[in-house]
């Protein structure tokens, strides 16, 4: 399995554990706990939610790179639109075609 | 002889007045049809952009306000000598986390620019400025030619020039569409498995910050011997109705796949009405859940 499908999976778990934790049911069995365990139980709550922001940053930083790696493409569509806009609403090209289109209609006219 | 070929053609010539109209009505109709497509896929693409650029902002608040709901709940079983220590990590993390989800949004904004670049086309004037214009160019010759005048041929060459323009407009959205449908197909399913990803982390986000906000303002308070503070019911009540908007975060995930269904749609030429209305539908869907998230999110720090 790919690294970052991992971190992606635990992160899921982790994101689920952080909920649990955080449960008002949770907290209100903690606070009736000793000092000890109360202790105790806010160092694991601060340590899974340190090592869910540290996967997070990995999980996103990884899919930010991916979209980037896409990005030349979208800039590159930018650029032909643009510049073929500008070809599509030259004027110069619009008479032209009406230009054409008026040889046309001369000649089968003068036919007649 | 010559006669009879100048008869032949004259034949001919009301022949293409009857023709020309109505290949040009024809054609016309299947140019702005496809036009209309790829001016909806593109409007569904710029909102969609929009949409997802409010909720990476309210991925980055709700992470911070979740992450402070847990430093306040653990602060004070937590030893002195560990909290600045806890706190500095933290904050070092969450800029992290505000830089990487602003990198999302400023490709974001490229990919806007793109959808906007695409529409700008779709939306373009110059089959019907072309009609005007050889309109008037007509309206000038038959001014000097009585037998131009005369032509069954005179109310054939603006729709015809209109015709000729609009096919130049579809053959450039439908050539963008050939050299860039890989990488719109390859986005847009990057953004459905992204916003997959930033959904779960958002509600989790979320989830945590009205758990803390619960127990901290309602459950704990409560249980205490001493007076409730005033805002009490009025706390209780935005942490439950809260809830319920922390459950609909995946919306952005649907969302770019509906936008991911189109742009297939868009392809095979059957992207109609109906599934644009749809489409907008689940992008709208989007956009109100990260307003509903933003008061949440505040309650919450």
């Amino acid at each position: 399995m790919e690294m970052i499908a991992l971190y992606s999976k635990i992160l899921s778990q982790l994101n689920e554990t952080i909920v649990a934790m955080t449960e008002p049911a949770f907290d209100a069995l903690m606070q009736a706990g000793t000092v000890e365990q109360r202790r105790r139980a806010a160092r694991e709550l601060l340590d899974v939610q340190h090592a869910r922001l540290v996967l997070g940053n990995m999980v996103l930083a990884d899919i930010a790179a991916r979209l980037k790696e896409n990005e030349r493409a979208f800039l590159d569509g930018i650029a032909s639109l643009d510049e073929a806009l500008e070809r599509l609403e030259d004027i110069e090209a619009i008479l032209g075609t009406v230009s054409t289109v008026l040889k046309i209609v001369g000649r089968v006219v003068t036919l007649l | 002889m010559r006669r009879l070929e100048s008869q032949s053609l004259a034949g001919a010539v009301r022949a293409m007045a009857v023709v020309v109209p109505l290949l040009a009505a024809g054609g016309a109709a299947g140019c702005a049809a496809r036009t209309t497509q790829f001016h909806d896929f593109a409007t569904a693409g710029v909102t969609y952009v929009k949409a997802s650029d409010a909720v990476l902002e309210e991925a980055g608040t709700a992470a911070i306000g979740a992450d402070s709901g847990i430093l306040i709940s653990a602060r004070p079983n937590t030893p002195v000598g560990e909290r600045a220590n806890r706190v500095l990590a933290a904050n070092k993390l969450l800029k992290d986390r505000v830089a990487i989800l602003r990198d999302i949004r400023r490709h974001g904004r490229v990919l806007q620019r793109y959808f906007e670049a695409l529409a700008s086309i779709a939306d373009s004037k110059a089959p019907e400025s072309a009609a005007k214009a050889a309109e008037s160019a007509f309206g000038a010759l038959a001014g000097l030619s009585a037998s131009i005048k005369a032509s069954p041929l005179a109310p054939v060459v603006p729709g015809l020039t209109k015709l000729i323009v609009g096919s130049f407009k579809v053959r450039i959205l439908e050539d963008e569409l050939h050299k860039r449908a890989d990488a719109i197909a390859a986005e847009l399913a990057l953004q459905e498995a992204a916003f997959a990803k930033v959904g779960e982390v958002l509600q989790t986000d979320l989830r945590v910050q009205l758990n803390t906000l619960e127990s901290r303002q309602v459950v704990q308070p409560f249980a205490a011997d001493a007076a409730l503070p005033k805002e009490w019911a009025q706390v209780r009540e935005q942490v439950i109705t809260a809830s319920a908007a922390s459950a609909a975060a995946s919306a952005g995930a649907r969302a770019a796949g509906a936008l991911r269904q189109a742009f297939e749609a868009v392809v095979a030429n059957r992207f109609d009405r109906a599934a644009f209305t749809s489409l907008l539908d689940d992008i709208g869907e989007m956009l109100t859940i990260a307003e509903q998230l933003a008061p949440a999110a505040r309650e919450g720090e």
